[in-house]
């Protein structure tokens, strides 16, 4: 008889053990998807600007490739038709004030979640300021089979002024490569600033390098021609008429004729350490351009105020606090459209991303041509959104849409 | 594997304490047509009743056999392999321990896969998870299985009553052998005690199932230059595309189920059988910060009707079959939280975003010729309708396909030598497949990912092919030694299975067995 009720209470605990499994209830109770509408209500920063009426607001779900907009009506717009998911709401355009003068407007968030009907939210408009220079190409996939010395960045004068790069600053910032696991920093920080793993600058006393409108620059990774034997003849690019390179000191790729940047920060440091390169992520990474305002100080090596580490490991690197109020260019690259929940930029200065979709694979990213001036220099788009602003996969050329060189460029 | 563990512990304690005494059925022969004719009686195996499987008139006796098969053409589901070969060893036995009948067997089977498309995280696509990673590299896999199962049914208490617990531990290992290389761990636990009452000619019962499922894919890359474009599948095609090749996807399934039983064991023997189960998969990403890739939840319903009639010459057996799965494909909305004490993914919202219905419904006959030993003609007749009705809710993607399957088969005995009883199998089995409709609707936002237009769209075609198999078994068996029951077999079987699309050109397989029964 003890054999039964060994029976029965083995059957017993088993039937205990299917009642309590509370992940098949919460499986099975899970609700069928349905469409939500969200309202988007909006005002505006810019004080002569107050009707908002006829802006664009874009929602886009790069997960499934939904793209929608609507228009501004009475300050505000009713979007319906939308699967859960994660989205970048953008509006901008352009917009004259009371006093005639021109505005691009913009506002955004990235990673907003609509998740239940009826959601609202909230955005401030505000104007863009118009940077007079832009990154204009960047070529940082590599080409086959592995080779990544050809990386190269164009930056554009995209203005109607002169302008003098000396003391221009470019980065790369952290993380170096697209990832969710984004960085902890500071509180008090708030949303002062970006965080540059490596900064460099462009030489010189002030008016050594001027960049007129309608000219550009190139500043390689390694300044030679990458399509000699030695290098790697399948790479699409000869960076050897390159006005600046980071050169790192390394004997077995030296120094070439283009001007050597100026290293700024690294770890804490302004030293370049050991690395033998300056790689940027071939999957892509976040570059930006900025310059310290003439009444302002920024040393990161020296004040410690301008510096911290992630705070969200116990890693000891050290990352370059650079004020978002510094930047002129911001591009974020990553692996492809849906990396974009891997955001490092913040909305206000990038609000896209920009990718080619593969590595070691000889394409670049190039921004897209708004219009040609009477003069045939071309007026790049700068909406603020990589996704928007940028052609993918294009072949890497210098100055391919017939851009000028500086008259003080080497390769003159 | 404790719970397994204790389990067996347990059943060999109860058995060893019995009180009562059940008498063997011994065979008076072994050869494969005798084994043959006893699985044809068997109407409880295969049921997960355990406490029935004494209601079967079974012969004791053991199998050992090795087997060698091989298959190749282009006949086949895109995750499937262009050709194939696999070595199995098993062994099953059954006997009397105390008053308590006990069953069980082992298995291994390795398999050696070549040109597996659109797969790197499971060591079996077709198992019932949209959920996967897929990239484009045609590879080769390399997996193992374990299987080991018993069950134990108790003697009658009072009577009136019987006991049983049917287990099942599976263990698998794959190795996907290009870039994303997958290594892949599987392991299942099944559990499923159950009750019989008995009263004269009737006999009720109730089932319990419970099984723990789990399967770990780590994916790597060795060449790490080259970073692989690859697809985290959503269901019917539906995807995000991915760069890379490294991360860690988590398969953790628990089921539950509930059958109800009943047999008629006169002149006629009449079996009913119902059973009813609930699944749910999580798939997470990760191990130190788990992110929720998808879940799912299935409810499979499984019916079974046989009637069976058997006398000195004729064995009669019609077994009805159905089977209906519903499944839901169960997406999240996550967000990223990184603080300073803490970082994780939020689940903002999760709702079934596809469903999967796929209903079975069979109805097969078998009549033996029987003689002496075994029987001399077996004839086999069955037809089977397939019908899936998968939809993709948000946008409204849809796969759909009717399939009929009709089957005829024959087995002749013939015996070559009273020596040593030598005898001589030769069969032939047909059946023919034929697709009614099938339909395959992507309105996703990607229609150019190679998700939708090779992994589907290839699977369309597939599930659209009519296919005629033509299957030819021939065995030969003898006595191990003369005036011992011990036999020795080698068998060897071809199929050829001819689709009557033009995208297809075959498929052939081979199977070379050598086999043991004592």
């Amino acid at each position: 008889m003890s054999t039964v009720k060994n029976y029965i209470g083995l059957a017993m605990s088993i039937l205990l053990l299917f009642g309590s499994c509370k992940k098949i209830n919460s499986a099975l109770d899970t609700p069928i998807v349905q469409y939500y509408k969200i309202q988007v209500k909006t005002t505006s920063t810019i004080p002569t600007i107050s009707n908002l009426d006829g802006l664009t607001v874009k929602f886009t779900n790069f997960k499934e490739g939904i793209v929608r907009s609507g228009t501004i009506a009475h300050g505000q717009l009713l979007m319906d038709s939308l699967p859960p998911g994660l989205y970048s709401i953008n509006i901008a355009g352009l917009r004259k004030d009371d006093l005639e003068d021109s505005y691009y407007l913009n506002a955004g968030v990235v990673n907003y979640g609509i998740v239940k009907n009826d959601q609202q939210l909230n955005l401030a408009v505000s104007g863009l300021k118009q940077s007079p220079l832009v990154f204009s190409q960047i070529y940082y996939s590599g080409s086959a089979p592995f080779y990544f010395r050809d990386q190269f960045y164009e930056i554009y004068n995209n203005s109607e002024e002169t302008v003098y790069l000396d003391g221009l600053h470019f980065a790369t910032l952290t993380p170096t490569i697209a990832t969710q696991v984004l960085p902890v920093w500071p509180t008090e920080d708030g949303d002062k600033y970006v965080y540059g793993d490596r900064v460099w600058k462009i030489p010189g006393t002030g008016k050594e390098y001027p960049l007129l409108p309608g000219e550009s620059i190139h500043i390689a990774q390694f300044a030679a021609n990458h399509k000699l034997a030695q290098y790697n003849p399948s790479s699409p690019i000869d960076c050897s008429t390159a006005e600046f390179e980071f050169n790192m000191d390394n004997p077995n790729f030296p120094n070439q004729p283009a001007l050597d940047m100026q290293h700024v920060f690294y770890n804490g440091n302004s030293s370049k350490g050991s690395v033998p390169q300056y790689l940027t992520s071939v999957f892509g990474a976040a570059y930006v351009i900025f310059r310290i305002p003439e009444a302002s100080n920024w040393d990161p090596v020296n004040n410690i105020n301008l510096r911290t580490r992630n705070l969200g490991t116990t890693g000891t690197q050290l990352f370059a606090k650079i004020p978002r109020s510094y930047l002129l260019d911001a591009v974020e690259a990553g692996h492809n459209a849906n990396m974009i929940t891997a955001k490092r930029v913040p909305a206000e200065v990038d609000a896209g991303m920009t990718y080619v979709g593969a590595t070691y694979i000889g394409q670049a990213v190039a921004r897209k041509v708004r219009e040609k001036k009477e003069d045939g220099r071309p007026f790049y788009m700068d909406t603020n959104n990589s996704t928007d602003d940028f052609e993918r996969n294009t072949a890497p050329q210098f100055r391919r849409n017939g851009e000028k060189k500086p008259n003080w460029s080497h390769a003159n | 594997m404790k719970i397994s563990s204790k389990i067996v512990y347990l059943t060999l304690i109860a058995a060893l304490s019995g009180t009562q005494l059940r008498a063997q059925k011994s065979p008076n022969s072994l050869e494969p047509s005798s084994i043959s004719l006893n699985e044809s009686r068997r109407l409880w195996q295969h049921t997960g009743v355990a406490a029935a499987l004494t209601l079967d008139s079974v012969l004791h006796y053991s199998t050992l056999y090795l087997a060698h098969r091989s298959d190749q053409g282009d006949f086949r589901r895109p995750q499937q392999p262009r050709s194939s070969n696999e070595q199995t060893i098993a062994t099953r036995g059954n006997l009397n321990l105390g008053q308590f009948y006990l069953e069980g067997g082992f298995k291994y089977k390795r398999q050696q896969l070549n040109e597996v498309d659109f797969n790197a995280s499971l060591i079996d696509p077709y198992r019932g998870m949209p959920f996967l990673v897929a990239d484009t590299n045609s590879s080769d896999w390399r997996n193992q299985h374990y299987t080991l199962d018993f069950a134990v049914t108790s003697p009658r208490y009072k009577d009136r009553w019987t006991f049983g617990l049917e287990s099942q531990y599976k263990a698998s290992s794959g190795a996907k052998q290009r870039d994303i290389r997958a290594e892949n761990y599987y392991y299942s636990l099944y559990l499923s005690p159950s009750i019989m009452y008995h009263l004269g000619k009737h006999h009720l019962g109730t089932s319990f199932t419970y099984q723990d499922t789990k399967e770990e894919s780590a994916q790597s890359l060795v060449n790490t230059y080259v970073n692989q474009q690859y697809y985290t599948v959503m269901g019917l095609g539906h995807s995000i595309a991915a760069l890379g090749g490294s991360g860690l996807y988590n398969y953790m399934g628990n089921s539950t189920g509930l059958g109800l039983h009943y047999e008629y064991s006169g002149s006629v023997r009449v079996l009913l059988s119902g059973h009813y189960k609930w699944e749910v998969e999580d798939v997470n990403s990760s191990y130190s910060s788990p992110m929720p890739v998808g879940s799912v939840s299935r409810k499979i319903l499984s019916a079974n009707a046989s009637l069976f009639k058997e006398d000195n010459v004729r064995l009669h057996r019609i077994n009805a079959t159905f089977y209906q799965r519903d499944m839901n494909g169960i997406e999240y909305v996550l967000q990223r939280v990184n603080r300073e004490e803490e970082n994780y993914w939020d689940i903002l919202s999760k709702d079934v975003r596809s469903t999967y219905r796929t209903t079975i419904s069979g109805l097969n006959y078998t009549f033996l010729h029987k003689k002496n030993v075994g029987y001399k003609w077996k004839f086999n007749g069955g037809i089977q309708y397939e019908k899936i009705d998968d939809r993709y809710i948000i946008p409204g993607s849809n796969k759909k396909s009717e399939t009929f399957l009709y089957q005829l088969g024959t087995e002749r005995q013939i015996l070559l030598s009273s020596h040593l009883e030598q005898g001589l199998m030769i069969g032939l089995q047909t059946s023919y497949r034929q697709n009614i409709s099938a339909n395959y609707h992507y309105k996703g936002n990607f229609p150019e990912y190679p998700t939708v237009t090779k992994l589907e769209n290839n699977d369309l075609a597939w599930m659209q092919s009519d296919a005629l198999c033509l299957h030819i078994p021939v065995r030969y068996s003898r006595q191990l030694q003369e005036n011992k029951l011990s036999q020795l077999y080698i068998q060897a079987e071809g199929s050829l299975m001819k689709p009557s699309s033009k995208i297809f050109d075959k498929r052939t397989s081979y199977q070379v067995s050598v086999g043991i029964n004592f």
